[in-house]
């Protein structure tokens, strides 16, 4: 009723000025931006930013903003983050609200690990600060502005690309930096440095290992498939149950087999094809690739119109000039989309091939697991998540080029 | 030019088309028309090998094609389609260069000969050469279509219902600026309509296919006066055949010496009887000269040539005599 009224009455609220008008007459304008901006204040007044714990273990006290162990830090910080909010969710300047918006998200972090020094001052050696609900809630607050702001300023996807970098470094510098080590993160990743960025470069030649087969397997098979029926009927079904069996089953399903190789051929096993590392879990992630780029191949050379290949065959192109300067081309831009969903799907399905041993950045997650220790676990989730979305961004970008390429 | 001895081409045991003999003379325009899946399309494509056939021969310029690699026969044969089938990533120039480009030219031949062309199609080079297909309309699309099928420069052009895809007035035009071309290019031309008007206002000669086979091979004006076939009048159609004859007339041809009746000023033409009227210009149809006709309810009409200059008269009884097939 509040709003109809506010509705109908849109023009006439500015020269009765009543504030209950007044307000009535704001609130359909809220947006998103507006939405998610009040849902971040209420996050920071009413969730702890930090939790204090007595050690790594055991759950803690939560604090919020507000109970920063400086009363007058603790009025400053509180004020400063809820005009940071309401100037991202509320300024309609589109480039100022993003900025305001991704400055809110890195000053949260930094402000953590400020909270962090504040409450450890004085405690056990044991105690640990983790992060809070509080601070997720609006770390994602924050984001989904600054994410709502950048699609909406469209930018070129080089600078889209250039963007999602310096957000990545000033994450990495704000972590790295002296104001974050007393978080709990941080003090797992100094107790797992060395092994840390080994097992990120693990996840990495995982994730490309598996990758790089799968699309020069996969893009001459989706190719064959758009020439021949019977290829298609053949591979694509198969390719389809794969993909449906689950990755722990398919982890389990390889070993057995690796294992009988192993035994029977021991040269196998000393090039490292084994029942368990890095071999059944790189089998096992190209067959879960292939669909994807096999799929999106075919897609790509369906996609271009049959005109424009009787017009290369009428002017007399030769098969494999039509292949390489019309159809490869036009094609391509489906092709990467396919390699898009593959590379994200990896990063997070590598996760999971450290429980055969694999290695990779899942090994803190079930580390974690099983200590019971929360931090640990983020110290290979965080990282999966942001390479997750740094690629998923990265090959948008790609795609977005080929296709302006014309 | 064009040689067609006993042409068939059968998928499994359907004939599509069956024993065709024909010729197409070196300069003539020449449209085979006929309901859908009477096997025009067919033949056209087997004259450069799109589709081979399944018994019989084709020459061209004497050559057997079936004994020249069907890429580098193409290549000398210029295929335009409906729609256009332009390569949608590369930009108006490059899609026209390329055949000139599988021909291994030099880049500067190539410049000239796209500019040459762009100009002939009245497309400004400055604007339309960087453009990419999806930039143009349906009309700029298929002149660039036409541009890059003779950009070689080929002796044979093949064209698949060309104009097919646009409105009536683009595809007039288009059709009025290609027969301009084709006549000073002296290009052969081998086309597949439905469209009967189309045929008879492009074509030479038409052949009136169906089932298969040709049923008549002639010019416009014997198959309206003599078909040899059922088929053939009703394609053709015997309402309006007055009309198809006078369309195949200049009003040029049709015209008598003018009368002192005619007062050209500013290059307005003056009627001493009636005032201003629209004259008839000599290279419209006997057709469209009835139409101004009954237009401006006049029974004559002057017609006078591109510069505006009067060349003579036109009126019914001129038409009737056409209409009636005695001019």
């Amino acid at each position: 009723m509040t709003t109809r009224l506010a509705g109908m009455q849109g023009s006439a609220s500015s020269k009765v000025d009543s504030p209950a008008r007044r307000l009535a007459g704001r609130l359909p304008r809220l947006g998103l931006s507006g939405t998610v901006a009040l849902a971040t204040v209420l996050a920071l007044l009413a969730l702890p930013l930090a939790n204090l714990q007595p050690n790594r273990i055991l759950s803690g006290v939560g604090y919020r903003l507000w109970q920063w162990p400086q009363p007058a830090t603790a009025a400053l910080v509180t004020l400063v983050f809820v005009a940071l909010a309401l100037a991202a969710g509320f300024v309609r300047q589109r480039t100022a609200s993003t900025m305001v918006a991704g400055a809110g998200a890195g000053l949260l972090l930094a402000a953590a690990g400020a909270m962090a020094t504040a409450l450890l001052t004085g405690a056990t050696p044991f105690a640990r600060v983790s992060l809070g609900s509080g601070f997720w809630i609006a770390l994602l607050g924050f984001g989904l502005i600054a994410a709502d702001g950048l699609v909406k300023l469209s930018l070129k996807p080089l600078t889209r690309v250039a963007v999602t970098m310096l957000a990545v470094a000033a994450a990495v510098a704000i972590l790295a930096s002296e104001v974050s080590r007393n978080l709990s993160i941080m003090r797992e990743y100094r107790n797992y440095a060395d092994s840390f960025w080994a097992e990120a470069a693990q996840h990495l030649v995982l994730v490309f290992g598996s990758l790089v087969p799968a699309v020069l397997i996969g893009i001459p098979l989706g190719y064959l498939c758009h020439r021949s029926p019977a290829a298609r009927a053949a591979a694509l079904p198969v390719l389809e149950v794969v993909q449906t069996i689950p990755s722990i089953a398919m982890f389990g399903l390889l070993m057995a087999p690796l294992a009988a190789l192993a035994l029977a051929f021991p040269a196998l096993g000393e090039l490292g094809i084994r029942g368990i590392g890095a071999t059944p879990a790189l089998i096992a992630l190209i067959l879960y690739s292939l669909l994807p780029v096999v799929a999106n191949t075919l897609a790509g050379f369906r996609s271009v119109d049959p005109a424009v290949v009787e017009a290369a065959r009428g002017m007399g192109m030769s098969p494999r000039r039509r292949l390489f300067s019309v159809e490869w081309p036009l094609a391509l831009p489906v092709v990467v989309t396919g390699i898009r969903v593959v590379l994200v799907q990896n990063i997070g399905l590598v996760a999971i091939a450290a429980l055969i041993g694999a290695g990779g950045l899942g090994s803190f997650i079930f580390r974690g697991m099983n200590q019971t220790a929360m931090d640990l676990v983020l110290l290979g989730a965080v990282p999966i998540l942001g390479l997750a979305l740094a690629s998923a961004i990265v090959l948008d970008a790609v795609t977005e080029m080929l296709e302006s390429r014309g | 030019m064009i040689v067609a001895e006993g042409l068939t081409k059968t998928y499994g045991d359907i004939p599509a088309v069956r024993r065709l003999d024909f010729e197409v003379r070196a300069g003539e325009v020449v449209a085979l028309v006929g309901t859908s899946g009477c096997g025009k399309s067919t033949t056209l494509k087997m004259i450069n090998r799109l589709i081979e056939p399944s018994a019989g021969r084709i020459l061209v310029n004497g050559v057997d094609t079936a004994s020249v690699n069907p890429e580098k026969l193409r290549l000398g044969i210029g295929y335009a389609i409906q729609g256009a089938g332009l390569f949608p990533h590369w930009n108006v120039a490059d899609n026209i260069a390329t055949v000139p480009r599988l021909l291994g030219w030099d880049k500067a031949r190539i410049d000239r000969r796209v500019e040459e062309l762009l100009g002939l199609l009245h497309l400004d080079p400055a604007i339309f050469a960087r453009k990419l297909p999806h930039q143009l309309s349906g009309g700029q699309q298929q002149r660039v279509g036409v541009a890059r099928a003779i950009a070689a420069e080929p002796a044979v052009l093949l064209m698949d219902e060309p104009f097919g895809a646009l409105d009536p007035i683009t595809r007039l035009r288009l059709q009025d600026e290609f027969l301009s071309l084709q006549k000073r290019q002296g290009i052969t031309v081998v086309m597949v309509t439905h469209d009967m008007d189309e045929a008879f206002k492009m074509a030479g000669r038409v052949a009136v296919m169906d089932k298969g086979i040709i049923l008549q091979f002639d010019t416009p004006d014997a198959l309206v006066r003599r078909p040899a076939h059922p088929f053939v009048r009703e394609l053709v159609g015997t309402q309006d055949s007055g009309l198809r004859l006078l369309s195949l007339e200049a009003a040029r041809d049709l015209a008598s010496p003018a009368s002192g009746r005619w007062q050209i000023e500013n290059g307005l033409v003056l009627d001493r009887e009636r005032g201003a009227v629209e004259p008839v210009l000599a290279e419209e149809s006997g057709r469209e000269a009835a139409s101004k006709l009954l237009w401006q309810g006049a029974d004559l009409l002057p017609v006078v040539d591109a510069g505006g200059a009067l060349l003579g008269e036109v009126g019914f009884d001129a038409l009737r005599r056409a209409g009636r097939g005695e001019a």
